[in-house]
Parts: C-alpha cells; sequence; structure tokens
C-alpha cells in the first residue's frame, strides 16, 4: 500500500523525537546531529528501528537541517541517513509492509524577505537542492515539519512539488494562541497548503498534547487532507537544574486519544518523545473509530495571518489600488513611488476593506517587476489578503509565487486562452479566481447566456482539478445610462448563477454608474439591490461613504453584525454634514507669527496642515504658500533639531505634515513650478537590514524638493552603481547600521568612484563617525538627517 | 539542556527614559504632542511583543587572560574573559519580543516614520526589560552571578552568534534567525553569557565597552 493509501484507510502513526535519544548517545550541544548519519548510523538506524517496533508507520530521517546553507557534503549525509532509515524499515517491516520513509526537511534558519535577508526563490532553490537528493534516494514521502513561517513553508512545498512528485505533508509550530510565529492561524494555513496540494497537513513542536488538544479542532475544520498532529512531551520545566518535559507516556498517550477523537488521523510525537510515548498511543488510539476530514468546499483566500471566506458576510474588496483614470496614481508608479501606493493599501484596511484588489498595469512600466515589489511591500504593512489583478499572465505568475498566502485571482474569463493561461496557475498555486461572464462573442445581454459562460468556465476549472468552491462568478455590471436593463440582467444573473451553479458571485459595482452625475447614488443603491440578491463579494470603494454606508446597515439589518457593533462604531463616528472639525484646534502659538499653516507644520498636524494650504493656494500664490509659508516652518523645525530643542519624532511629525500639505499645493503649481532640486539615491548598504535611518533622510530630503529614489536595504553595491550611472546621479546617501557591514558601503563608494567620479557620497548610520567616513573615503559624514539635507544644498545636481 | 521562559507583555513594558534616550531626546523632555505620539506608540508595542527567552548552562572549562572555553568552544575575547573572571560557569542566554515588533516598524518606517522611529526605540528598550525580567528570574537562586555580557560588545565578536544558535536551538525555540551580516531577525532580540560563580558588573550598560565614543545614542553617564 502507498503512503497515500495508507493515511486515507486508518489511523497512521509517525515517529517521536530524535534530539533527545541522540543527547542521550552523546551529542554535544552545538553538534550537528545529521552528520551522525554517517559517523554514528548505528545509533540513528537503532533509534528508527525502535519507533518502527513501537509501532510507528512512518519514520522521518535525521535531516532535520540537512541543507546547503549548513553542509557542503549534502549528497552523503542525505543518501546515508536515507539508508539507515530504508534499512531500518526494511528490517522491521519487510519490504513490502507499511512503514515508510518520510525525508525530514526543517526550516532554514533564515528569515525571508522583507523581514529578514533571504530571497524568496533562494529559499525554494536550497530546499530543492536538498529535495532532489532525497528524491533521487528513494525517500517515500516528503515532511516538511517544525515551520514557524508561513512564507518559508510556501517556498518548501513549492521546491518539493517542482523538484519529486512524492506525497507532501506540512506540519507547523502553533503558540498556545493558535499563531504561528509570524501570525498565521490554522484557517490561514490550511487555505495556503491545501491551495499549493499538500496532501496532508497538521501541527508539531513547541506544546505538548494538552495545548494542542484545543488546537485541533481549528485546523480539522478548515482541512479537507488529513490532519497530522506530533506534539511534544509536554512543557519542559526545570526540576533540580535538570530540564524535563512534564508530559509521561501514560498521560502522553491518553491525551493522544483526544486529540484522535477531535479529527486528527496522523500522529507521533516529537521533542522529548520516545518509543515509549508511540507504543502506548498506538495501542490507546488504534482501536478508536477513523474518521477522515470531510471535502469542506469553502471559498477563501489568505494572507499570512489569517483567512477570509467568502460567502457569508458580505466581502469589500479595496478598489483603490488601480491606476486607472488617476493622475497621481499613475504619476507614482512611473516614479516607483511606492509610498503612496502603501498608503493607499492601510487606508483602505482602516476604511474596513476585507481585500485588496492590486492593479498597477501601465504600458510605460515594468508591470511583472512592480507587481512582485507592491505585492511584497504591501505584505510589509498590510495583513489583508490581496486579489492580484493583471491581464499578464506572467504578472499573475509572477505575483502568485511571491505572493504569502492564497491569493484572490483577478480573472479569467471564459475564452480558452484565458482559461489555458490561469487555471494551470490556479492549480500550482493555490488561489480562488474571478471569473468573468465574457465569452469568444463577448458578453451575453442576457442572465442564462451569462450563467452558461460561468457554467462553461466551472466545467474547464474541473479539468485541471480546480474545485467550483474556488470560482467566484463576477457576472458583470453594465453602465445603466447606455442601457437601463443592464442592472436587471446583472442582478438576474447573480440569482441564477447562485442558485443553479452552487458557486459564489462578485462584482465590480461602480460600472454601473459610468457617465451619470452623482455616481454615487446610483452605485450604493445597485449595491444594496445586489446584496439583497445575494451578491458576496463587491469591488468597490471603501472611502465611499455612500458605499459604506450601505454594507454597514445591511449587515445590521440581516442579522451579520452581531449586537449592531459594527453598524455603531461605523455611524457614530459620522457627523452629517460638516468638515469643521479640523479647523478647530488650532490656538495661537507665539513662535508661528500667528500663520495657521506654520503652526500646523510645526506641531505636526497633517491633516490641519493640507486644509490650511488648500485654502491657502485658492487665494495665494501657490509659490508663495511654499516659500513664505511651508519651507520656513519647515526650517525652523530644522533648525531647532540642530540645536537640540526639537527632537526626532517632532522633526518626522513636521516633516509629514509638511508633505501634506506640498500634496495640497503642488496640484496648484505649474509644471516648471514644480522642478525638483535634483536625485538622490539612498539606500542602505548590502548586509543590513535596517532601515530607518535611510527612510528619515528621505522623508526630509523629499521635503526640501529633492526626488529620491530609494533603493532599499540590503542593496548589493552593483545595483547601488548601476542606478546611479543609468540615471546620472549626483549624490548618493548610504546608510549603514552594524558595524560588520561598514566594508559593504566601502565596496559600493570604490564602485562609484570607478563608474561615476562626479558622484557625491555622504554616509551615515549609527556606527559611523568622522573617522570611519573618512577611512572608506566617503565625501561628507552626516551626523543626522539634517545634516545630510544642508550637504545636499551645497551641491548642485541638477 | 535547555530551559525556556515566556513573559508576558508587561515583563517588556519599555523603560520610557531609555527609549527617549534611543530617540535622541539626551535628557530632554518631549513635548506634549510627541509624548501622545510616544504613549500611543507604547501601548500598539506592548499588543504586539511576545517575550521568550531559553537558556543553558555551560561550565567554564578553561579561562586566561584573552580566552575563555565555553561548552561550543574556545572564545577569543579579552573583554569576555575579564567579565568571566572568577566564574565556574555561565548561562548562554537568548531572548525576543518577537516579529511581530519587526512588522510593527517595518509598516510604520514606511508609511508614518515618526512613528517608525518611536516604534524603534521603544521596541528596543522592551527587549532590554525583558532580558532584565528573565536575568531575575534566572539567577534568583543563585548568589553570585555578572551581568549578561552579548556577542558584539566590546571584543567579543559578533561571529559566535552561530555558537549561540545552534547551542540554543534558537530557530526552534525562539522563532530567531541569523542574517549573513549574523545579524539576529527578530531584530528586537538578544544574546548573552551570564557568569556564575563571580559577581562581576563591569558592564552594566553595554556603552561603557563600545568603542563609539561619539555615539549619539551613548549613554551620557558614560
Amino acid at each position: 500500500m502507498n503512503i497515500l493509501d495508507k493515511i486515507h484507510s486508518s489511523i497512521t502513526y509517525f515517529d517521536g523525537g530524535m534530539g533527545t535519544l541522540l543527547q542521550a548517545e552523546g551529542l554535544k550541544p552545538g553538534e550537528l546531529p545529521e552528520l551522525w548519519n554517517i559517523s554514528r548510523p548505528e545509533v540513528i538506524y537503532n533509534i528508527h528501528k525502535e519507533y518502527l517496533k513501537a509501532g510507528a508507520n512512518i519514520i522521518t530521517t535525521n535531516t532535520f537541517g540537512a541543507n546547503r546553507l549548513k553542509f557542503d557534503n549534502l549528497e552523503e549525509i542525505i543518501s546515508a541517513a536515507i539508508d539507515n532509515a530504508r534499512k531500518a524499515v526494511n528490517e522491521v517491516c519487510g519490504e513490502n509492509g507499511e512503514g515508510y520513509v518520510a525525508f525530514d526537511v526543517g526550516p532554514l534558519g533564515k528569515m525571508l524577505k522583507p523581514l529578514g535577508d533571504l530571497e524568496f526563490e533562494d529559499a525554494v532553490s536550497i530546499f530543492a537542492d536538498s529535495i532532489r537528493i532525497a528524491d533521487r534516494c528513494g525517500a517515500d514521502l516528503i515532511i516538511i515539519e517544525t515551520m514557524n513561517d508561513s512564507y518559508e513553508a510556501k517556498a518548501a512545498v513549492l521546491a518539493a512539488k517542482e523538484n519529486s512528485s512524492l506525497p507532501v505533508f506540512a506540519t507547523c509550530v502553533y503558540d498556545e494562541h493558535a499563531k504561528l510565529m509570524t501570525g498565521a492561524d490554522p484557517a490561514a494555513m490550511a487555505a495556503l497548503l491545501e491551495g499549493l496540494g499538500v496532501d496532508a497537513i497538521g501541527m508539531n513542536c513547541s506544546l505538548g498534547p494538552r495545548q494542542m488538544v484545543g488546537i485541533v479542532p481549528k485546523l480539522v475544520e478548515r482541512s479537507s487532507v488529513p490532519v497530522i498532529v506530533n506534539p511534544n512531551a509536554g512543557l519542559p520545566k526545570s526540576v533540580g537544574g535538570e530540564t524535563v518535559y512534564d508530559v509521561d507516556a501514560d498521560e502522553f498517550s491518553d491525551i493522544m486519544t483526544e486529540i484522535v477523537k477531535a479529527g486528527a488521523t496522523i500522529v507521533g510525537g516529537c521533542c522529548g518523545t520516545t518509543p515509549e510515548f508511540i507504543r502506548k498511543t498506538v495501542d490507546k488510539t488504534k482501536p478508536l473509530p477513523f474518521t477522515l476530514p470531510q471535502k469542506k468546499h469553502l471559498t477563501v483566500v489568505s494572507s499570512y495571518t489569517h483567512a477570509v471566506d467568502i460567502g457569508n458576510i458580505p466581502v469589500l474588496i479595496g478598489e483603490r489600488i488601480n491606476p486607472t483614470g488617476k493622475k497621481k496614481f499613475k504619476q507614482a508608479l512611473r516614479d516607483n513611488d511606492l509610498e503612496y501606493i502603501l498608503n493607499e493599501g492601510v487606508a483602505q484596511q482602516d476604511a474596513g476593506a476585507d481585500i485588496l484588489d492590486v492593479n498597477v498595469g501601465l504600458p510605460e512600466i515594468d508591470e511583472c517587476a512592480m507587481m512582485v515589489r507592491v505585492v511584497s511591500e504591501l505584505q510589509a504593512v498590510s495583513d489583508l489578503p490581496l486579489q492580484l489583478d493583471t491581464v499578464d499572465p506572467v504578472a499573475m505568475e509572477k505575483a502568485m509565487r511571491v505572493y504569502n498566502g492564497k491569493p484572490l485571482v483577478n480573472s479569467v474569463n471564459g475564452k480558452p486562452e484565458s482559461m489555458k493561461a490561469i487555471f494551470p496557475l490556479v492549480k500550482k498555486y493555490g488561489g480562488a479566481v474571478i471569473a468573468l461572464t465574457i465569452g469568444t462573442d463577448g458578453i451575453p445581454t442576457t442572465a442564462e447566456g451569462r450563467c452558461e459562460i460561468a457554467e462553461n468556465i466551472i466545467k474547464e476549472a474541473e479539468k485541471y482539478g480546480i474545485d467550483r468552491c474556488d470560482i467566484i462568478v463576477d457576472p458583470l455590471a453594465m453602465t445603466v445610462s447606455s442601457d437601463t436593463n443592464s442592472a436587471n440582467v446583472t442582478l438576474e444573473s447573480i440569482r441564477i448563477i447562485e442558485e443553479r451553479l452552487g458557486v459564489h458571485t462578485s462584482l465590480g459595482v461602480s460600472n454601473i454608474s459610468f457617465g451619470l452625475p452623482n455616481r454615487d447614488f446610483i452605485t450604493s443603491t445597485f449595491y444594496a439591490i445586489a446584496l439583497q440578491t445575494g451578491l458576496d463579494c463587491a469591488i468597490m470603494n471603501p472611502f465611499s461613504f455612500e458605499m459604506m454606508k450601505v454594507y454597514r446597515s445591511f449587515r445590521a439589518l440581516r442579522n451579520m453584525d452581531e449586537s449592531c457593533a459594527g453598524y455603531i462604531e461605523f455611524a457614530s463616528n459620522v457627523t452629517v454634514g460638516s468638515t469643521q472639525a479640523v479647523q478647530s484646534t488650532a490656538k495661537n502659538d507665539a513662535d508661528d507669527g500667528g500663520d495657521p499653516l506654520k503652526r500646523a507644520i510645526i506641531k505636526g498636524l497633517c491633516e490641519q496642515a493640507k486644509a490650511t494650504a488648500a485654502e491657502l493656494v485658492r487665494t495665494s500664490d501657490p509659490l508663495e504658500v511654499i516659500n513664505e509659508r511651508i519651507i520656513p516652518a519647515l526650517d525652523k523645525v530644522g533648525k531647532g533639531f540642530e540645536e537640540n530643542t526639537v527632537f526626532l519624532p517632532q522633526l518626522l511629525m513636521s516633516a509629514d505634515a509638511a508633505k501634506a500639505a506640498f500634496e495640497a499645493v503642488r496640484e496648484a503649481l505649474s509644471k516648471t513650478e514644480q522642478q525638483s532640486k535634483g536625485k538622490v539615491i539612498l539606500a542602505t548598504v548590502k548586509g543590513d537590514i535596517h532601515d530607518i535611518g535611510k527612510n528619515i533622510v528621505k522623508v526630509l530630503l523629499a521635503n526640501y524638493g529633492y526626488d529620491v529614489i530609494d533603493l532599499g536595504k540590503d542593496v548589493p553595491p552593483e545595483v547601488i552603481r548601476d542606478c546611479a550611472v543609468s540615471q546620472d546621479i549626483r549624490l548618493v546617501g548610504l546608510s549603514a547600521l552594524m558595524t560588520t557591514t561598514v566594508p559593504a558601503m566601502e565596496e559600493t563608494i570604490k564602485l562609484l568612484r570607478e563608474s561615476c567620479p562626479n558622484t557625491k557620497v555622504v554616509v551615515g548610520g549609527a556606527v559611523l563617525t568622522q573617522e570611519y567616513a573618512d577611512m572608506i573615503g566617503a565625501d561628507k559624514y552626516a551626523k543626522d538627517a539634517m545634516e545630510t539635507v544642508r550637504y545636499a544644498e551645497t551641491l548642485e545636481l541638477l | 539542556m535547555m530551559n525556556i521562559i515566556k513573559g508576558r507583555p508587561e515583563n517588556a513594558s519599555p523603560d520610557l527614559k531609555e527609549a527617549l534616550r534611543y530617540m535622541g531626546y539626551k535628557g530632554h523632555t518631549p513635548d506634549p504632542d510627541s509624548m501622545k505620539l510616544i504613549e500611543e506608540c507604547k501601548s500598539e508595542l506592548l499588543k504586539a511583543v511576545s517575550p521568550v527567552c531559553c537558556y543553558m548552562y555551560t561550565e567554564i572549562r578553561a579561562i586566561s587572560e584573552d580566552e575563555t572555553e565555553l561548552v561550543f568552544g574556545k572564545v577569543k575575547s579579552r573583554d569576555l574573559a575579564r567579565h568571566l573572571k572568577g566564574c565556574t560557569g555561565a548561562y548562554l542566554f537568548a531572548a525576543t519580543i518577537g516579529i511581530s515588533v519587526d512588522r510593527l516598524i517595518s509598516k510604520y518606517s514606511r508609511i508614518k516614520p515618526a512613528k517608525g522611529v518611536i516604534t524603534d526605540a521603544l521596541g528596543s528598550s522592551s527587549i532590554e526589560s525583558f532580558c532584565d525580567f528573565a536575568e531575575l528570574e534566572i539567577t534568583k537562586d543563585i548568589t553570585q552571578h555578572c551581568s549578561r555580557f552579548s556577542a558584539g560588545y566590546g571584543d567579543f565578536s559578533l561571529s559566535h552568534q552561530t555558537d549561540f544558535m545552534r547551542c540554543l536551538d534558537m530557530n526552534r525555540t525562539l522563532g530567531i534567525t541569523l542574517s549573513d551580516s549574523l545579524l539576529m531577525t527578530p531584530t528586537k532580540s538578544v544574546t548573552a553569557v551570564i557568569g556564575i560563580g563571580a559577581s562581576n558588573r563591569t558592564c552594566a550598560s553595554k556603552c561603557i565597552s563600545c568603542p563609539n565614543t561619539k555615539c549619539i545614542y551613548r549613554d551620557s553617564g558614560h
């Protein structure tokens, strides 16, 4: 019987801990246990044998840390490890018995970007190296275990799927709050791992069985595949200076019966457990009924923290990250200015969006690269699931690959070429997909026609092994001003598609009102009717008060808002017809000459600065507002900073307020008046992942009218050089926080000197000093952000 | 064998004075608007922290003027040897307040730099507070012990982070990872040696052993 048949026909047992047993045999703290596969094979073989005799069906190879980051002789270690396990299986179970060798894959010990320094694709490649060897050496399955981070788990699973056809199991480490170290809950992990096609999912390590009992149902109720539970022998505690785990084999096996009753069908142990733990667990749980998790048919997407279910409460998909019709957004894309986009993301989340649509398509930019960057950066500021919105299948694949979670894919349609491009991606990476009812002959004018296309899409998806629960049909809202029956057709489509096909629906609702005045009136009313008809998701503007009014009221009215709490929170913050609150807080202060704009900037009040500036440009010359008010206010704060009367937080608050004021004024400026003072590159050097200091400098330089090209953190010297050359840059700012990364700074300066001798280099960062700066050949050491600005002002950068 | 202490958020409550020093206040008091923001960041930070530490005992096998032999091998460091002088053993110690703090800092440093700077400073103070708490817990029954001494202090090379990682199995027990340049993520993490058998306190503040005497963050007491 192969392992997949086995796990689908009876309770299956994993082995227990390896580390504790090796320590008992003399493994020293810090010694690499994987080396024992070669140096002490008999010890490893015996441990495997003991577990098999105790009743384990699956033994895990002694390869937890076997990856190329730690070992040069990977092939030798992995093949020895699999040999040791195979020999034990053959001896105890016979060659065709129910004993299986699981190639064990543990975490890499490095954090993936953006939080750490490891590229996602590098992680995939490191896992892939080990998995290819294991596949060649004849493992029966791959167990990816002790995963603390959903993103790393995704990298490992992708590597397994791309480099082997073996079954893949994956278990993660949950804490007592049922969260991974990086934040994911069981529902999010189930969505991600099942989407990637993992054969069994579960949890191991960190907790004992008692703490896991409560977490098991949370996974079982979300999982359609068998659930694995491999706890530690309780929690470690200190007894007379010795650390022991606090659960013995009897208690462990007792609780494991509860865990099996809660729905786990693959069980074993982790740290501190021994063959005795497994033997007793087998004895007590074998007689229990075997019940696999039911197929859940959930329509779900996820982020690195949580899952969003589609089909219960209406889901809001924020539409604002899309350049269509937005001048500022387009400019931000051309300027590589992600800050604007990130702010849109966070603001939509604050406004109540559940999912963020991400569309960065613009003919003149590299959409693929931009999509990857925006997805990765957005996931650093928002934990909402993303809807990846692009018509370019290459960009779609790249985005689905780097996305940390199970994405919503926007979109596929009824044309064969569209389905051929998108469905393989959905199958491989996992995802729910928006299906537009557009066929080869366009959009049918009847609900019947649209339903037929939806049905074809679902049938075609099934051929790829994609369940209909991952198809969300968008029957298309068409402009009512050009066809007054169009809303009726769309609404009828929603009704029959849900009724006949049993799938969920989504609409880009705002199309309905195109070409009409006060569009929100129509859109929000249409939205209300659509919700009542059964619409599950709306791609809409969460900043639209009218839309949010409908959404909040609908939920309260349809018993989808406990105690009307959501509605009350929303409605009690609304003062109908008043925007005066902003003005009232300004009081006279001695040092601003009675100028409310200056005062707002000095005090760091963003909203007020923006409102006041917007008001001023109606009656005054915008350049005058900048030169007579904003700049002097900024200077005052900057000077205070230099004189130690203003401190960093206040400086930055003022910078933010000045920025808000600039934005309000800029719209009134002509092109020539907007001219920048020149371009400056900023980067944290290779090896350094600290970017706070660099970000502060960026904010201030931007405030003073410079175009900042922010290359980010951990930037290789060549990237900085290439950018300086291609953009003809006269000033480069480099930041480093650690003494260990100062050499990377020196290397960067060397490259810059060779390729662009006229470019000045200013350096800064906590460990830098004038001496260091001189030593590595920088033009300027700036002790803080203001000094960088002052230095830039002395240079001719245009 | 290893021990683990899981702390509560209040065990990692930042020391405001210390955090203000990291923000560059140099003994000055923040204006009320900044203070409000700092308080706001502090309460967000305390919601994000999940303090945890682990430690194990190691005998000090040999100690000379510039070398100490611990469980993982020899450490060439005059400063560490001086700090552990007279000790018979030591605890290897690692602690973190978790990756959610990194997320918070990285979010704000992208969209609201003032809050980014404040949260970063508060986070640095928060991990120190938790280390103080944990150090007290660990040494409560030990009469003679030294203050903690970290890789990176003085001439105790940062390269020993890899030894801490391995011995304490820090990735598995605490979720701590090491970058190529030996920086830990979560960034608000600490490793240290706590000597036992003597009570040297030469390094109550890490500033004193740092060669960068002009550092703007330097504790003014030193």
